[in-house]
């Protein structure tokens, strides 16, 4: 019993220099930055995985959220991109308040057709030049878009698409790419950023709703004299892209069309004369992909989901500017006007018509089935009286 | 079924619809009931067509459009075969005249209807057509008008102004969903769930009809196919072309027999049944 004893103390001795040094190690290897394929070289999850990480300004209410979280972030579109590339004036730790990213400055990661830094910065330029990027148009702060009101760092998904057919075409795909490329986790996004760039990011009723969360909203597009887009949802266009139709038409297919070159970040106002929504060009872009076969002129020309709201606006602003405005500038708003008179008048004989036959459909069916229950009760009565 | 009577006039058959007549109702039901399901499909919500398709939903909508296009030409077949009868051959002529909408139809409508609330001791006596069916054809006829012309727009839209293509897009949607329920309502009572006519009046697939119903349903012109008919079998000799003796003749030799309790029974029964339905 004793010899079991001493032996006994002895590996508890043991075991509590075994476990302070389990834990200095341990310590030194969790805080330790780690090179190589991790995305978090910088070692900012040493404050940034926390979930409580925040702030909030008083002044303006803002609330602001700064965890993250790494195994997300890690398999999204810009999971190996260090932070330091993008949160540029990040130079210590713990860091001063930061400036926003700009998504036109040059990271780390190298283009691979030109191995130079790569940058967004062709598209910003685009983007600058579009309806959407011209600040001037922008006298109110939240209006304009930012790159993040559309894109939000997706997650790379599973396969989709044409390579989408079976579930196990992911890991054949992969394990036919490993037979040449030795790295695993390169190897792996690369096939996937190209197996999620065969096909649209976004689904063709994902891009009406998202610019719909703007363009439907009738207080921002008061601020600037724009019509909402609420009523493309009654048109044809937008059943077809509700029933996910090849040819249904969503708002870039008409405002920028890919089958005409025009980008979906240089869309610009239907009245400048680039723009495929601009009478001149409208007879092509409603004919793309065999749409609508050879549109005449006549056909392409009215407003396709406009509302009241720009007649009243218009009417307001001429109204307001009374005196104040030119010549020219005051026949250019009367004209405006005019045509969106006339496009209202339309949408009231279309109204009218639904009116009409709403009241048809619940009246005429309605005597139909009391005549017919008459009919029913007469019948049985006669019935009833021949059999006696 | 409702040919079967025990009455002298249920074994005499009238010849309601000819074989034209019949194949053209016949083109025009089954492409109408077709072409609703195919154009109310792109009412349904896509949720419930995703559920039951899945991945082949955009197919599914894609042979709609055909299949939408397919039975709209066989629909137009039908109408202008009909228009034509209607035009070229004697008989068309005559159904024109007699289901054209009159006055009378007007007066006979408010008697049946006061009849039918029980203001009015008897009802009106139709001829060969009562107010129902012409009221129905004349409004089947300007429907499918309505139908065949924006549907015609909707599918060359790019040679019509934009406007007239909304235009025409929501007087189909909506003259369609109105001639549905129409139908569905007016049409389907008075063929099929009417008593006497349950589960359907079998005119459709041989364009017979029961003396008796004839001169339950169109008194008028049953009393005038009888006395044409007294008229040409003094004049001719011959039994009038109208009325089918077929059956009568299959008939007459189960009647002729002399009526045994088993016979009686078995009639009886018949008859309970008839009256059930």
């Amino acid at each position: 019993m004793e010899v079991i004893m001493v032996q006994s103390d002895k590996r508890w001795i043991i075991s509590i220099d075994f476990w302070i040094s389990l834990f200095i190690i341990g310590l030194i290897l969790l805080l330790w930055p780690v090179p190589g394929e991790t995305a978090d070289q910088e070692n900012c999850q040493l404050c940034h995985r926390y979930s409580g990480l925040a702030a909030f300004t008083p002044e303006t209410g803002s609330k602001k959220i700064f965890y993250v979280n790494e195994a997300i972030y890690r398999n999204t579109v810009h999971g190996n991109v260090q932070c330091t590339h993008c949160h540029k004036d990040v130079k210590e730790v713990p860091h001063k308040p930061t400036k926003k990213v700009n998504c036109g400055e040059k990271c780390h990661v190298k283009e691979p057709s030109t191995e130079k830094d790569f940058s967004h910065k062709p598209i910003v330029d685009k983007f600058k030049k579009s309806s959407h990027g011209q600040s001037k148009l922008f006298q109110y702060k939240d209006g304009q878009p930012k790159c993040k009101y559309c894109h939000q760092n997706p997650r790379y998904q599973p396969l989709r698409g044409i390579l989408a057919k079976h579930s196990e075409d992911e890991k054949e795909s992969l394990t036919r790419c490993l037979g040449c490329h030795e790295k695993d986790e390169w190897t792996k996004r690369f096939l996937q950023h190209f197996v999620s760039r065969t096909s649209p990011r976004w689904g063709n009723r994902e891009i009406v709703d998202l610019c719909n969360t703007c363009h439907a909203n009738e207080e921002m597009m008061s601020k600037f004299m724009l019509d909402t887009t609420a009523k493309f949802k009654e048109t044809f266009h937008w059943r077809n892209v509700k029933y996910d139709m090849e040819n249904g038409a969503h708002c870039l297919s008409c405002h920028a069309p890919k089958s005409l070159d025009y980008d979906a970040h240089e869309i610009l106002k239907s009245s400048d004369p680039n723009s495929s929504t601009s009478l001149t060009r409208r007879i092509k872009t409603c004919g793309q992909s065999g749409c609508h076969t050879a549109p005449t002129s006549s056909f392409v020309k009215g407003s396709l989901h406009g509302t009241e709201l720009k007649v009243s606006l218009l009417n307001t602003k001429l109204e307001e500017m009374e005196g104040k405005l030119s010549d020219e500038e005051e026949e250019d708003l009367t004209a405006k006007l005019k045509y969106e008179k006339t496009e209202r008048l339309k949408r009231r004989i279309i109204w009218a018509i639904k009116l009409f036959y709403k009241f048809m459909i619940l009246i005429v069916p309605g005597i139909m089935f009391t005549h017919q229950m008459l009919d029913l009760r007469i019948t049985l009565k006669e019935r009833k009286e021949r059999r006696h | 079924m409702a040919k079967w009577g025990r009455r002298a006039e249920d074994q005499e058959w009238f010849i309601r619809l000819n074989r034209t007549e019949v194949w053209q109702h016949n083109i025009i039901w089954v492409t109408f009931l077709l072409l609703v399901l195919t154009g109310m499909m792109s009412l349904i919500p896509t949720t419930w067509v995703t559920g039951m398709f899945g991945n082949y939903t955009a197919t599914v909508y894609r042979w709609r459009r055909f299949l939408h296009f397919f039975f709209a030409f066989w629909l137009f077949v039908g109408c202008v075969w009909h228009i034509c009868y209607l035009a070229f051959s004697e008989t068309g002529r005559q159904v024109f005249k007699d289901i054209l909408l009159k006055p009378i139809d007007l007066i006979q409508m408010k008697e049946n209807v006061l009849y039918m609330l029980g203001m009015r001791s008897h009802p009106p006596k139709f001829e060969r057509y009562d107010y129902k069916e012409k009221l129905e054809y004349l409004f089947g006829a300007i429907g499918t008008t309505v139908i065949f012309i924006t549907g015609t727009i909707m599918t060359l839209a790019p040679l019509f102004p934009k406007f007239i293509v909304e235009v025409a897009a929501t007087f189909h949607l909506m003259e369609a969903t109105l001639a549905s329920f129409a139908i569905s309502i007016w049409h389907f009572y008075a063929v099929h769930l009417k008593p006497g006519k349950f589960p359907q009046d079998t005119s459709w697939i041989d364009g017979k009809m029961t003396m008796h119903h004839l001169k339950e349903e169109h008194p008028a012109y049953y009393e005038r196919v009888i006395k044409e008919r007294e008229a040409q079998k003094r004049t001719t000799k011959e039994e009038p072309k109208f009325v089918l003796r077929d059956r009568v003749e299959n008939m007459t030799s189960e009647s002729d027999k002399p009526e045994t309790g088993n016979n009686i029974d078995r009639k009886k029964e018949r008859y309970r049944e008839e009256d059930d339905l």
